[in-house]
């Protein structure tokens, strides 16, 4: 019976192959063969009235979102009672409050960090001179540094929390270090967060690798479409090799 | 296939210990032993010690193998 469905799933995998490769070729051949071509006025640049402002409103309005989340979510955080005596399941509505608040903050805080870059690379990028910096540019920027700051702010108080939460697990707000902060932190769980940890952390490691991959993959295609751009496939290369060597190297740590 | 069951919540409810209190003097985190309890986590042999003694009973009376 084992053998039987394993057969079957071998064969299933086997056609999902030649089905993909069937559509690679013939991607290929159009791409290849000039079937599809690009027209040479053509204006793909997707915007408004300003160049990207498309983008950065995006951008701005996940920031938002996030941003209101995450304070409604402390709001609420303080108005929970925290008693944990009785309470027998593996989270309670407090940590699993708690839990989502974290994970807000913290995508609020990439989302912001990417919009501030972003908005600094449009403005000071090469081509711009002094005089070229326009008032939306000036707008964007200033924008997303404010909205930076607050991200910050919030990530700060929701460690707080999180430090009331489980006062025997605090994290050191003022630690200058970052590595003596996950050492912390890392040290004062039991075998169960620590397995937790683990398996969350190789979860991260599967999908990081897949991400790269596509990334490098898209980045091929603009560079077939829209003109040879090396930069981009070069940094993701160089990221998905120091991530393959950062994991074997702690295999062999316990190897060897 | 075989997998480790336990009577961790059973011999918890017969004391009449909270997984917090529980956790507590085993040294362990609630969550852990909600793990434990679900089944989701094997613990270690110290844990499982811990636990057994905390029962007051054999670690065999605690966790067993079961054939799947």
């Amino acid at each position: 019976m084992m053998n039987k469905s394993n057969k079957n799933l071998k064969t299933k995998k086997i056609w999902r192959i030649i089905f993909w490769a069937l559509i690679g070729a013939v991607w290929g051949y159009l791409l290849a063969s000039g079937m599809i071509t690009l027209p040479q006025d053509a204006d793909i640049r997707i915007y408004l009235v300003y160049e990207y402002d498309l983008m950065f409103a995006l951008l701005a309005l996940i920031v938002l979102v996030l941003l209101v989340w995450n304070v409604k979510g402390l709001f609420r955080l303080n108005a929970m009672s925290g008693d944990l005596q009785n309470l027998d399941m593996p989270v309670t509505p407090k940590e699993k409050l708690l839990n989502t608040i974290l994970k807000v903050s913290t995508y609020n805080t990439i989302v912001s960090l990417i919009w501030l870059v972003l908005a600094l690379g449009y403005a000071l990028g090469a081509g711009n001179s002094k005089d070229s910096i326009s008032t939306y540019m000036v707008v964007n920027l200033v924008s997303s540094c404010v909205m930076f700051l607050i991200a910050i702010f919030l990530q700060n108080r929701t460690l707080v929390a999180f430090n009331k939460v489980y006062p025997n697990r605090m994290l050191n707000l003022n630690q200058s270090s970052q590595k003596e902060v996950e050492r912390e932190m890392f040290a004062d769980m039991d075998e169960g967060e620590r397995w937790i940890v683990y398996r969350s952390a190789y979860s991260a490691y599967k999908t990081t690798n897949k991400m790269l991959i596509i990334g490098i993959v898209l980045f091929v295609l603009y560079s077939v479409i829209f003109g040879f751009t090396p930069l981009p496939i070069i940094v993701l290369g160089i990221t998905l090799l120091v991530q393959q060597m950062a994991y074997h190297r702690e295999v062999s740590r316990h190897y060897n | 296939m075989s997998k480790l069951v336990n009577r961790v919540r059973e011999l918890r409810a017969r004391d009449q210990l909270s997984q917090e209190e529980l956790a507590k003097r085993v040294g362990a985190s609630r969550q852990t032993i909600a793990l434990i309890e679900r089944g989701d986590y094997s613990p270690s042999v110290l844990l499982s010690l811990k636990i057994a003694a905390e029962f007051a009973v054999q670690v065999e009376d605690v966790f067993s193998i079961q054939d799947e």
